[in-house]
């Protein structure tokens, strides 16, 4: 299957990888700060909740 | 109470600075891409070089910070050491884990194969199922103390290895190419531009690393607060419920 591959297919595709793996990267961090963020919200009102029973 | 919302998001500094190093990427790549000269063996393959050897070597700093993190941990027992060596050692995984894929993308046209256990390989490997373990072990343990000091140790164990994959090459001539660059200051067998495309993407790809820590360790030290912060609750008295002390 590989080996019609060309050179350039193959330094395009590694190439390709770093491109994807650093905006991927980037993108979770990004999920994770919004995440931790709306984790952080529903907490808040739970305890809101339980002080206002209490 | 913190406010998370407003510190969570990313400061001006720190757009510019992945803006700045996204530039120097480019850069980077065009110099391997278009200004590297071809290889007399590989062709156009050498290209696949710049970025799999300066991701390797990164990922190898990455996993060392780590281990030094954890020890400073260990150590001091502060809080920000296990926040910078998380951070690291998420760095550690991601470029150890990009080593292997760009690894095995150059391997197949030169080599003519993906993987094969060859000692170098087997020792990334194993380097990056430890980096996976860290992980595991910071799942499983709640408590934050307990939880830094043992993933501490696996980071200072996924390090040790660091030593043995850098000589690998050279006591097992096997399937992976010896050094072309010594660290020693041995000598450098490679042509003068090469080396100089291969250096600048090794410092583009620290800036890379460097500026994922950064952000990396912001959110790890907001995490950290809220943990203390919730916890801090959890433990704290309920009012008008009298404590029953055995």
């Amino acid at each position: 299957m590989f080996d019609g591959w060309t050179q350039w297919t193959w330094v395009t595709i590694a190439w390709l990888e770093l491109v994807l793996a650093y905006g991927g990267y980037l993108l979770y961090l990004n999920w994770r700060r919004r995440k931790l963020l709306a984790d952080d919200r529903a907490r808040r009102v739970i305890e809101r909740q339980a002080r206002g029973r209490a | 109470m913190i406010d998370a919302a407003a510190r969570l998001r990313r400061p001006l500094w720190l757009r510019v600075y992945l803006g700045v190093t996204l530039v120097l990427f480019v850069a980077a790549a065009a110099f391997g891409l278009l200004f590297s000269p071809r290889d007399v063996n590989q062709g156009d393959l050498i290209r696949i070089m710049y970025a799999h050897v300066s991701v390797a070597w990164i990922g190898f700093v990455a996993v060392g910070l780590t281990a030094v993190f954890g020890a400073l941990y260990l150590w001091r027992g502060k809080r920000r050491w296990d926040v910078l060596a998380v951070a690291s050692a998420e760095m550690g995984l991601f470029f150890a884990a990009l080593t292997i894929i760009g690894g095995m993308t150059y391997s197949r046209p030169t080599l003519n194969t993906f993987w094969t256990w060859d000692a170098k390989l087997t020792l990334t490997a194993i380097m990056v199922a430890l980096m996976v373990g860290y992980f595991v072990v910071r799942g499983l343990i709640d408590d934050p103390v307990r939880r830094g000091r043992v993933s501490a140790v696996v980071a200072i164990v996924a390090a040790a290895s660091l030593p043995f994959n850098y000589l690998a090459a050279e006591w097992f001539r096997t399937l992976h190419p010896a050094k072309s660059v010594a660290l020693d200051g041995s000598g450098v067998t490679m042509d003068p531009t090469m080396l100089r495309v291969l250096l600048f993407n090794t410092a583009v790809a620290g800036l890379i690393y460097l500026g994922f820590m950064l952000d990396r360790v912001r959110l790890g030290r907001i995490e950290a607060e809220l943990e203390d912060e919730r916890m801090a609750v959890a433990t704290a008295p309920t009012p008008g419920k009298e404590v029953v002390r055995v």
